[in-house]
């Protein structure tokens, strides 16, 4: 019954730790939490420490989620990805992120087709994105990239690229604006 | 951090690119100029297609062992060091002329079958102590914010998904007679007087 129930509504149940909630919303975003795991470089035992670290965060925060201020989807994600770029600056030696580009043939493993066990919609969310993503600059992927995938700050990311913090805020804001469009269109 | 500034910055708290301290003062600004918080929802719904763009299937066991987590702990045991402390923390609190009142509990934590339930706040953080002894009285040791003007708290009998409406209180420490069917208990925020049905949920029993 709880399948048919959305984001927030799940995660208003875990607050109050019904653990049947837990496990919807582990089989809606698991995928896409041991995907951002992998795509930011770390080794398979790394990526499901993530997921269950990220599920534990969950479990224990959810009290704390505002549906006013974001969407169960944003929030969860959101969750997640601060969690794995926490990892990420506190690793002495960074991970190599792969790299989201389609002509990049030095991951190819980066952007390969779905496998036997991605469901339909994962499938089509990866290829939505990768379209997306080739509507962009190759400047513009590359800040998304350095920020969202291999977890740099932004000033430290402005450095490693060699740009002005100022260029480089603005770059930022009209790629994910641009990715935003490209998005809602596709 | 003005508007401005905090509009800039949006998008990089949507992607996690900012400092501790930046962090902090785009959520201040967010409080401020409430007028952001719509744009940076759809932001971070943006920011969350780079996740959901990336999906791969974990391998199977790892969900059972994620929803582990769930699982309730065992109940805590309590050293006899533990109780003894407590039943003195008991009576000298309250003073030796209540002694009378609290003998039965103090002998109560003696009692192997006496009921030491935890209970959480919503984000699950320990809050206060649910002790059932074996006669039915139950005693009930919480630590809550004093309610807003207007409101008190309640506590509610939950058996199944049923809700029996009990007694409102005021204070941190209170005793009362437990129903049979008492499973669990809640404790949620009401109107002054209380009411037949809960509305805004404080603390459980874990």
């Amino acid at each position: 019954m709880l399948r048919s129930f959305s984001d927030e509504a799940l995660l208003a149940l875990v607050a109050r730790a019904d653990p049947e909630a837990l496990g919807v919303l582990y089989d809606r975003y698991a995928s896409a939490i041991y995907g951002l795991a992998r795509r930011m470089g770390f080794d398979p035992t790394t990526q499901e420490d993530c997921v269950q670290e990220v599920f534990v965060r969950i479990w224990n925060k959810a009290g704390s989620f505002d549906p006013k201020r974001a969407s169960g989807r944003g929030w969860l994600l959101a969750v997640a990805h601060h969690y794995c770029v926490d990892k990420v600056r506190n690793q002495a030696s960074r991970p190599q992120a792969l790299s989201v580009y389609p002509d990049d043939d030095n991951h190819p493993e980066a952007f390969d087709l779905p496998g036997p066990g991605l469901d339909e919609e994962a499938a089509l969310n990866r290829v939505r994105l990768a379209r997306a993503m080739g509507f962009l600059k190759p400047e513009e992927r590359q800040v998304l990239e350095a920020l969202y995938y291999q977890g740099y700050t932004y000033p430290d990311a402005a450095q490693v690229l060699g740009m002005p913090l100022g260029t480089f805020k603005s770059r930022v804001q009209k790629a994910l604006q641009k990715l935003r469009e490209v998005l809602r269109e596709a | 951090m003005k508007l401005e500034e905090a509009r800039q910055n949006l998008a990089l708290y949507a992607l996690g690119a900012l400092g501790e301290s930046e962090r902090q003062e785009v959520e201040l600004a967010l409080e401020r100029y409430p007028e952001l918080q719509e744009e940076l929802r759809q932001l971070q719904d943006v920011a969350a297609e780079l996740s959901l763009g990336q999906a791969v299937p974990p391998p199977p066991p790892l969900r059972t062992r994620v929803l582990a987590i769930t699982q309730p702990k065992p109940p805590r045991r309590f050293g006899w060091g533990a109780l003894a402390a407590a039943a003195a923390m008991l009576v000298l609190v309250w003073g030796g002329w209540q002694a009378w009142q609290w003998g039965p509990w103090i002998a109560a934590f003696g009692d192997p079958d006496t009921k030491v339930i935890t209970l959480v706040d919503l984000e699950r953080k320990p809050c206060g102590r649910f002790i059932l002894r074996q006669d039915g009285q139950a005693l009930i040791w919480i630590r809550l914010p004093p309610p807003p003007s207007g409101k008190t708290y309640q506590l509610w009998s939950v058996d199944g998904s049923t809700h029996l409406p009990m007694q409102t209180f005021e204070g941190q420490i209170f005793t009362f007679a437990a129903p049979q069917e008492l499973q669990a208990i809640h404790i949620t925020e009401e109107p002054d007087g209380g009411s037949q049905f809960p509305s805004v949920l404080r603390a459980v029993s874990n």
